[in-house]
């Protein structure tokens, strides 16, 4: 084993982390200004040019708070909750494929990896919000492990159906799959695309799935305790969670770091297909954004509902249907 | 989702149902409102429809203040400089809030008897009543427009004779 | 190097499973059975079985236990509670259990052929079906031919046990005539959810819808 493909390893990690890194505070940014215009304000444009130096004042404004630990809190588990929060949806990201074969990992089953990651973020919150010792975190914690064990059933069985289409786990085929336009799995696969997409926004906690922190009833939910740089590792791995998710609603339905078209060989196209899959995450985030301020929170008997009683049998039928179209495009070919 | 319409008192209930009609399943799918949604955010967020943006930028942009309005308190003077004020107490005795505080000593012109040594009017105090500016008999005391008053101590905020009538 | 990460994971799942049960705070202990998960997990990934490690992160770390931290929360002990201690007797007869169980576990697995007939572990894998046969794809073909029957057994067993949970949550019929149906406090939906009710609430909202 010589060093340099570790060298390498180490490289590409550090250099996919740090964009994702520095893609956060421009996204708490971008948010802030959507949300303004889109209820006819403003929004911050003070600090530096159009505002755009407003997130590394919000950083250094988090760093030098002061930070409060609860009296009885679990000291351990209050300062661990954040930290489990952010390393598994910083982790999801390393297979993902951001371009022609740039990825930190490809891993052969990396759909389930990305999933698994994801999904252990909810441990993050739940021991923050136990830890605090506060009954409205408790409340956001509880209803937080609640929803994402709801919403990974009906995520999960959407995405059996597109790896049946695609007939692989592994991101990078699945990208590879979708180079031209009309093999996108969002054309293959639209009902698992909803019901996807739908599931993403409630594993990620925003709007309007947003119960875990949900203002106007637990006052900040799971954070609520929480101050500094604790609260501001809570705040960075909700937007590293939604950029990891979006960029899976890009690798899995719409086309990954594909055009549409067949791109040219070596070093340009492999450019060209980073910035293509970096504008497909930006709509992507958009959309996400746009939906926040848009709709109205959840009830949470609601929210269970169309979880149990409308995507879980949703996906259900959309994976039988899948198999018996698969079955027969088999047998035709 | 079925539990929205459950929920809803009986009136509302037949109302929405005879809105929904026979699209039952298609309001339940919520995607179509969720996309009428989508779209009317889209329009403010790039003011197609005459939208405009409501926030004033304050310190550059000034709002412009209404007739009427009750800023800070100003001491009126009369033709030849003099505080037209003669001490009589009217607003130290109307004041509900109690925050002006009047010491009277005799007036050196002929034309009245006395005039304030002290005039105090305590802001912090102050409720901007404008009690004070009906009371006064001579014309003497006034409410400003000036609102973006800002001190640093609480003994600032209590403002003197001299204060008060270059304000 | 496989060896190396071997021991170091081996004695790592040790001490976690050990702080499991000796943890009094049940919160604690689910922290450490996350941890044992991840590293049983890591035994995999040694094995070249990819798909069995992921799969078991993701069901017990990512949803089982979830479920466990969900209903642990929602108790929540007080620490006079966590502080009662079993009897002696107790302990002992399961230590007594759990050694015996230990005991016929080792032996089992000592004596077993394919145990005995796997050869040397540490040897470089060269047979290429061998490299593959811990992927997606080699386990999915074994699930639905070679053991397709054992597959279908186990998926009526799982039926069996949602219909079970259906009909011990479900309301009879007086309690559910009364129409407090609504959970102004989330708390309420939250247990609903929690033991699965909302399947036996939804067949009775959709009676009454119709």
């Amino acid at each position: 084993m010589t060093w340099s493909p570790i060298l390498l390893d180490v490289i590409r990690a550090v250099l996919i982390f740090a964009a994702v890194m520095t893609l956060v505070p421009f996204l708490v940014l971008a948010e802030r200004r959507i949300s303004a215009w889109i209820q006819n304000r403003v929004g911050p444009n003070r600090v530096g040019p159009m505002g755009t130096l407003q997130p590394l004042a919000d950083v250094i404004k988090l760093v030098f708070k002061e930070e409060i630990v609860p009296a009885r809190a679990d000291r351990v588990l209050y300062s661990l909750g954040p930290l489990l929060s952010f390393a598994p949806a910083a982790i999801a990201f390393a297979a993902i494929p951001v371009g022609r074969g740039l990825q930190v990992v490809d891993m052969s089953v990396g759909v389930l990896f990305v999933i698994t990651a994801t999904s252990l973020a909810v441990y993050g919150i739940s021991f923050g919000g136990w830890a605090s010792n506060n009954k409205f975190s408790l409340l956001g914690g509880l209803r937080s492990s609640a929803q994402i064990i709801s919403y990974e059933i009906a995520m999960g069985l959407a995405l059996i159906s597109v790896i049946m289409t695609t007939g692989s786990v592994s991101l990078s085929q699945i990208s590879e799959g979708q180079t031209s336009f009309l093999c996108w799995n969002i054309f293959r696969q639209p009902i698992a695309f909803v019901i996807f997409f739908t599931a993403a926004f409630a594993e990620n906690n925003r709007l309007p799935f947003d119960l875990p922190e949900c203002e106007s009833e637990l006052v900040g939910g799971y954070h609520t305790e929480y101050s500094g740089m604790k609260f501001g590792m809570y705040f960075l791995a909700e937007y590293v969670a939604m950029i990891v998710m979006s960029a899976m609603v890009v690798t899995l339905f719409l086309g990954a770091w594909s055009p549409g078209f067949a791109l040219p060989e070596g070093l340009l196209g492999t450019v060209i297909s980073v910035g293509v899959f970096s504008f497909k995450l930006f709509a992507v985030l958009f959309f996400y954004i746009w939906v926040r301020w848009t709709l109205p929170r959840f009830r949470y008997d609601q929210l269970m509902h169309l979880g149990w009683k409308s995507l879980v049998p949703l996906a259900m039928a959309n994976i039988v249907v899948t198999g018996i179209v698969v079955t027969i495009w088999d047998a035709v070919q | 989702m079925s539990q929205a319409t459950e929920e809803s008192t009986p009136a509302m209930n037949t109302q929405a149902s005879a809105r929904i009609g026979k699209s039952k399943w298609l309001f339940r799918l919520y995607l179509p409102a969720v996309f009428k949604g989508l779209f009317n955010t889209f329009l403010h967020l790039v003011k197609a429809k005459g939208h405009k943006t409501f926030t004033i930028q304050y310190p550059e942009v000034a709002r412009p203040v209404r007739k009427g309005y009750r800023g800070e308190h100003r001491l009126k003077k009369d033709a030849l400089g003099r505080e037209k004020c003669v001490a009589c107490f009217m607003c130290q005795t109307v004041c509900p809030s109690n925050c002006i505080r009047i010491v009277a000593e005799e007036a050196p012109w002929p034309d009245r008897d006395k005039r304030p040594k002290i005039f105090e009017i305590d802001m912090l105090r102050c409720i901007y009543c404008g009690m004070c500016e009906e009371a006064c008999p001579c014309d003497a005391i006034e409410l400003t427009e000036k609102f973006n008053v800002v001190s640093t101590t609480r003994t600032e905020k209590i403002y003197n004779k001299e204060k008060l009538l270059s304000n | 190097m496989d060896a190396f990460v071997f021991y170091i994971s081996g004695v790592l799942s040790v001490v976690a499973a050990a702080l499991v049960v000796t943890r009094k705070n049940p919160v604690h202990g689910t922290i450490y059975l996350v941890l044992f998960f991840l590293l049983v997990s890591l035994d995999y990934l040694i094995l070249r079985a990819p798909f069995l490690a992921i799969i078991q992160v993701l069901v017990y770390a990512g949803a089982i236990l979830v479920l466990f931290l969900f209903v642990i929360m929602l108790l929540n002990l007080s620490e006079e509670e966590l502080r009662e201690s079993t009897s002696t007797t107790r302990k002992g007869f399961a230590g007594i259990l759990s050694a015996g169980l230990f005991g016929l576990l080792s032996w089992g697995i000592l004596r077993s052929p394919t145990v005995r007939n796997m050869g040397d572990l540490a040897a470089p894998v060269t047979s290429p079906t061998l490299a593959k046969a811990g992927e997606t794809e080699a386990i999915g073909q074994a699930l639905f031919t070679t053991h397709a029957l054992a597959f279908e057994f186990s998926s009526i067993l799982i039926l069996v046990a949602i219909l079970g949970a259906i009909y011990l949550t479900k309301k009879r019929k007086q309690t559910s005539s009364a129409p407090s149906q609504t959970s102004l406090t989330g708390l309420e939906s939250q247990e609903e959810a929690g033991q699965k009710h909302a399947p036996a609430d939804g067949a009775r909202l959709e009676k009454r819808l119709a």
